[in-house]
C-alpha cells in the first residue's frame, strides 16, 4: 500500500510545541509593572516624568530603527522585542523632570546607539543601556541631570498643584524653551524657583518617614496623598516595590538581584547609622524608601542581559550593587549611586559567570 | 516521597528541582475519548531491522517464505539486542531499504511481510507455573519474545543487584496518551508484569509512577493493587517528570549521576507498556507483536490510542482515523517536544513508536523567527539536568565546542524543555544537536589521527629494532637470526597494546639518557 505523501511536509527538529511567551511580552510586563510608580510621580510632581518617558520612547523607536536599518537587520522583528521601549521608560523615569529635550535625546542616543548597538545589540550590551545612558548625561551635564524641576509648592501653597493647567504649561515649556513666551528669563526664574534637590540632601542624611508623620497626625490615609506632606518620594518608591513585586509574581525576574541588592544596603545602613541627630549617613527607612534603590533594585539591576546568570552568581551580583550604592551615596562624592554601583556589578558580570556556574554531578 | 498502598493516595511533594519545571499544554483529552482500538491487519507491514539504538537484528527468513503471526523473523546480534516477529501471518514480499522514524529521516532495511489476513499464530507457549522460573530464564524468556524498553532509548535493562523497581507508567510529554490508556484498560497486565520483574530483581520496592492529574488511570489501577506489594506514586504533571532519570529523581529522591544508569545506583525503570508487554510474553506466550500507540492531532476526526502491528504504516494508522490529507502539514512521531518530524507516510510503526501526530499547521505553526537571546535564565530553570542553556549557546555560537562539552552538554537529554520555554525562541535543541555531532566528528578524527600515529611510531621502532639486528649480527653471526622479521609478518604480530608498551620503554630510555646528559652538564 503506497499512500501519495504530500510534498508539503514540514521536517523540524524537536521541539514542535513552544511557549507563546515572548521577549516582547516580557518587555512589556516590565513596563506595565513601571505605571504604579509612574502614576505617583505624576501625582505628586507633575507630567515632568511623563513628558521625559514619551520623549525618549519616540526617540528610542526612531535611533533603533535608524541604527538597524544601519545595520542591516530587520527592523520590524528587532522593534517587536520592545526591548528599546524599556530603555526608554527607565531613561525617562531617571533623569530629572523638566529636563529639555535635547538632553533626552543625547541621553537615549547614549543609550540605544553607543551602550546597546556599539556592542552588538540587544543581548550583547555588557552595560545596563539605560543606566550608561544615564550616567554619560551625569558626567557630562552635572548641573542638568542634578536639577529636579517639581512644579509644587513644598512650601504648603496648594493652589499651585502640580496637575493645574499652569503647571502642565510650564513642565512642558521646561521641555521645549523656545515655547515659552520669554524664554530666557522665564525658563530661568522658573528653574530657580522649582528646583529641588535629591531627598539626600534635602533633609539632611537624617531622614523620616513622611508617611509615619502623616499617619501619626491623625490624618488618616487620605491624607498620604496630601501634596504637602511630603509623602511624595516614599510613593513613588512604593510603586515600584509593587511593580517590582508583580514582576517576581510573575516570574519575569527572580528574587535574587532585589533581595540581595535591598539586603545589603538595609544591613550597611543599620550597621552604620546612629540615630543620635550627629550621623551624617541616613537611615535605614531613607536609604530604601527615600531615594531610587527600589527601582534600582528591581528594575534597573535585573536586566538581564547585563545581569549574572546563575542564581549565586545573581546573590553576589546584587551585594556588589548594594554595597557600591550605599558605599557611593554616603562616602562617595557623587550624587547618583544606583547607575554608578550598577554599572560597577555589570563590569563584574564575566568574571562572576565564570565562577558561578552549576554544578554537574558525574 | 513513598508511601505504602495502604495509605489512602496523596499527591507527591513536588521535589525541589521540578518547581521551575515546564508545563506545556497537554493536548490529551481527544485521544482518551474512546477505548484503545484493534487495527485491522494492512496489506503490507514493513519490520525494520533496527527497533532501537543497537545493533540490526540479522533477518533469518528469506524472499517468498510464507511466515506465521509470533514467528520470529530476525534474530538479536549481540547481547543486548532483540529478536523481531512477524506481527501476523503472510509472506515476506521483499528485504530491503525502507523509510525509517529517525531525526535524519533515512531509510533503514526493514522486512517487508506481505500479509494474508489470516492471522495465524504459531504455537505458543504460555508459562503456567512462574515459580519454576529463575531469573535467568525470564530474561531470557524476555528478550526472546523482542522486548525492549517500549520507550526512550528502548534498552532493557540487565539484571544488577536492584534497590528498587519503578515502573513508570507516566507521560509528562503533550499528546501521549498510550500508557494511561493501556493502565485505564488493562491495569492488571501491568501489575502482572511488574511481578514478573519483581520475581527476577528481587527489589524491596516497586513503585507505578503515574501522573497526578491521569485521574481515570488512577482509578483502575487503585483497585487491582489493594493487597499488594506494589507502590502507587504520584509524580507532578510537568514535563519532564517522566523522563527515566527525571523520574527517579522525583519519587526516590536520589539523582542518578550524568555519566551513570539507573541501575548504578540500584533503580531499574521500566515502562508500563513494557510491562504489558511482559505479561503477555511470560503468560500469554505472545511476543512483541503490536504495541498501544496514540494517534492525533487536528487533522484527524476521530483521534484514539491504537493496538497496532509493529510495521504498520503511519498512513494506515492515520486513514483510519479519517485524515484530511489537504490541511497536512507536519506529522510527528512520538510526543511535540521531543518528537521527530516524518517525511514519509509510509514510515512504519517501530517498538518505540508511542504517539503519532498529524497536525495542521494552524496547530504547529512554524517556529517564530529567533529574537536575540536576553540571557533571561528562563532555560535554566526549565532545565531537568540543571545546565545552563544560555551559556552553552553562547559557547556553540561562538564555534567553543569543547567549552560547551566542559559546560555539561553531554549531559543535556535533548528534552526541548529550554526550546520550548525560550522566549526569544532561538531553537537550543538544534544547536546543541550540531555540537554534540561536531564533538563526535572531532573525536573520530582525533582517534584516526592517534592510529596513523601509532603505527609510524611502531614503523619507526621496527626500523630501528631491525637496524640494531643487522648490527648485532654483523659483529655476532650466530645470534638470534628467527628474529628478524618481513614488514608483513611484522604487522600481522603487530598488537597495540604491546607497541604502547615498546613505545613507553623507549620513551622512558630517551629520558633517562636526557636526564643523564642534564646531570652530567650541571655537573
Amino acid at each position: 500500500m503506497t499512500t501519495p505523501a504530500p510534498s508539503n511536509l514540514v521536517i523540524s527538529c524537536s521541539p514542535q510545541q513552544f511557549s507563546k511567551t515572548t521577549t516582547g511580552q516580557i518587555m512589556l510586563l516590565v513596563m506595565a509593572a513601571c505605571v504604579p510608580a509612574v502614576l505617583m510621580s505624576t501625582y505628586f510632581f507633575g507630567i515632568g516624568t511623563l513628558l521625559n518617558i514619551g520623549l525618549a520612547a519616540i526617540f528610542a523607536l526612531l535611533l533603533e530603527s535608524a541604527v538597524l536599518k544601519f545595520r542591516d537587520k530587520d527592523i520590524r522583528l528587532h522593534l517587536s522585542d520592545n526591548s528599546a521601549l524599556v530603555t526608554a521608560v527607565l531613561l525617562g523615569i531617571t533623569m530629572p523632570p523638566g529636563s529639555q529635550w535635547w538632553l533626552t535625546l543625547s541621553g537615549v542616543f547614549c543609550a540605544i546607539v553607543i551602550a546597546k548597538h556599539a556592542f552588538g545589540g540587544l543581548g550583547h550590551n555588557p552595560f545596563n543601556p539605560a543606566m550608561s545612558g544615564y550616567v554619560i548625561l551625569l558626567l557630562f551635564f552635572p548641573l542638568a541631570m542634578t536639577s529636579w524641576h517639581i512644579p509644587v509648592a513644598l512650601s504648603g501653597d496648594e493652589l499651585f498643584s502640580p496637575l493645574s493647567f499652569d503647571s502642565l504649561l510650564s513642565s512642558i515649556q521646561l521641555v521645549f524653551p523656545t515655547l515659552a513666551p520669554d524664554s530666557a528669563s522665564h525658563a530661568s526664574s522658573f528653574t530657580d524657583g522649582m528646583a529641588m534637590a535629591t531627598p539626600l540632601i534635602e533633609q539632611n542624611l537624617a531622614g523620616h518617614s513622611a508617611i509615619k508623620t502623616v499617619l501619626d497626625a491623625d490624618g488618616g490615609l487620605g491624607a498620604i496623598l496630601d501634596r504637602a506632606s511630603e509623602t511624595g518620594w516614599e510613593l513613588v518608591n512604593t510603586g515600584f516595590l509593587v511593580g517590582g513585586l508583580f514582576l517576581m509574581w510573575k516570574k519575569v525576574i527572580s528574587w535574587h538581584i532585589p533581595v540581595s541588592i535591598i539586603g545589603s544596603i538595609l544591613l550597611l545602613s543599620l550597621l552604620f547609622y546612629a540615630d543620635s541627630g550627629v550621623s551624617t549617613n541616613g537611615s535605614a527607612y531613607l536609604h530604601l524608601f527615600g531615594t531610587a534603590t527600589m527601582i534600582g533594585a528591581f528594575f534597573i539591576a535585573t536586566d538581564p542581559v547585563s545581569a549574572a546568570a546563575s542564581s549565586k552568581g545573581k546573590l553576589l551580583y546584587g551585594v556588589i550593587i548594594g554595597c557600591g550604592v550605599y558605599s557611593i551615596r554616603v562616602w562617595g562624592g557623587y550624587l547618583d549611586s544606583i547607575a554608578f554601583a550598577v554599572l560597577i556589578g555589570n563590569f563584574c558580570v564575566p568574571l562572576i559567570d565564570h565562577f558561578c556556574t552549576r554544578e554537574i554531578r558525574h | 516521597m513513598r508511601f505504602p498502598f495502604s495509605n489512602t493516595v496523596s499527591s507527591s511533594r513536588k521535589s525541589h528541582g521540578t518547581r521551575n519545571w515546564i508545563q506545556p499544554e497537554a493536548n490529551k483529552a481527544s485521544s482518551l475519548r474512546s477505548v484503545i482500538m484493534e487495527t485491522p491487519i494492512p496489506d503490507y507491514l514493513y519490520l525494520a531491522l533496527k527497533q532501537y539504538n543497537g545493533l540490526d537484528a540479522r533477518p533469518i527468513v528469506n524472499v517468498g517464505d510464507k511466515v506465521l503471526k509470533g514467528q520470529k523473523i530476525a534474530e538479536a546480534r549481540d547481547e543486548f539486542g532483540v529478536p523481531v516477529h512477524a506481527p501476523t501471518s503472510g509472506m515476506v514480499a521483499a528485504i530491503s531499504r525502507h523509510p525509517y522514524p529517525d531525526e535524519f529521516g533515512s531509510d533503514a532495511i526493514a522486512l517487508c511481510i506481505k500479509t494474508d489476513g489470516l492471522d495465524r499464530w504459531i504455537p505458543r507457549q504460555p508459562e503456567d507455573d512462574l515459580h519454576t522460573l529463575s531469573a535467568q530464564q525470564l530474561i531470557k524468556k524476555i528478550r526472546e519474545a523482542g522486548i525492549i524498553s517500549l520507550a526512550g532509548s528502548g534498552e532493557f535493562p540487565n539484571r544488577e543487584p536492584i534497590d528498587t523497581l519503578i515502573i513508570n507508567g507516566a507521560e509528562c510529554e503533550p499528546y501521549v496518551t498510550c500508557n494511561q490508556a493501556l493502565i485505564r484498560e488493562h491495569p492488571e497486565n501491568i501489575i502482572s508484569g511488574a511481578k514478573i520483574l519483581l520475581q527476577i530483581y528481587r527489589a524491596k520496592h516497586c513503585i507505578i509512577a503515574i501522573e497526578e492529574n491521569s485521574t481515570d488511570a488512577i482509578d483502575a489501577l487503585k483497585p487491582a493493587l489493594e493487597d499488594q506489594s506494589i507502590e502507587l506514586n504520584l509524580v507532578p504533571a510537568r514535563y519532564p517528570a517522566s523522563s527515566d532519570k527525571q523520574l527517579i529523581q522525583v519519587l526516590t529522591k536520589k539523582e542518578v549521576p550524568a555519566s551513570k544508569r539507573p541501575e548504578d545506583i540500584g533503580v531499574s525503570i521500566i515502562n508500563a507498556a513494557a510491562a504489558a508487554a511482559i505479561h503477555n510474553a511470560i503468560i500469554s506466550g505472545e511476543p512483541l507483536i503490536s504495541r498501544v500507540t496514540t494517534v492525533c492531532g487536528d487533522t484527524l476526526k476521530t483521534p484514539k490510542n491504537f493496538r497496532a502491528l509493529i510495521g504498520t504504516p503511519v498512513a494506515f494508522l492515520f486513514e483510519l482515523c479519517g485524515i484530511d490529507y489537504s490541511r497536512l502539514s507536519r506529522v510527528v512521531m512520538g510526543g511535540s517536544l521531543t518528537g521527530i518530524t516524518l517525511n514519509n507516510l509510509d514510515t512504519p510503526l517501530i517498538k518505540t513508536s508511542d504517539c503519532l501526530i498529524a497536525g495542521s499547521s494552524q496547530e504547529f505553526p512554524s517556529a517564530p523567527t529567533a529574537h536575540e537571546c536576553i540571557r533571561c535564565g528562563f532555560c535554566s530553570s526549565a532545565c531537568p539536568v540543571g545546565l545552563m542553556p544560555q551559556q552553552l549557546y553562547n559557547s556553540i555560537r561562538a564555534g567553543m565546542t569543547d567549552k560547551a562539552q566542559q559546560q555539561g552538554l553531554d549531559d543535556c537529554i535533548e528534552c526541548g524543555a529550554c526550546a520550548y520555554i525560550c522566549p526569544s525562541h532561538i531553537p537550543l535543541v538544534q544547536y546543541y544537536r550540531y555540537a554534540k555531532f561536531e564533538l563526535k566528528d572531532q573525536n573520530v578524527r582525533y582517534e584516526q589521527s592517534r592510529k596513523w600515529q601509532r603505527r609510524f611510531e611502531y614503523r619507526q621502532h621496527r626500523l630501528l629494532e631491525n637496524e640494531k639486528r643487522k648490527q648485532g649480527n654483523r659483529h655476532r653471526s650466530l645470534a638470534r637470526p628467527e628474529i628478524i622479521e618481513t614488514t608483513d609478518t611484522a604487522l600481522e604480530n603487530f598488537s597495540r597494546e604491546q607497541a604502547s608498551i615498546e613505545i613507553a620503554d623507549a620513551v622512558a630510555r630517551v629520558k633517562a639518557r636526557k636526564n643523564k646528559k642534564n646531570s652530567e652538564d650541571k655537573t
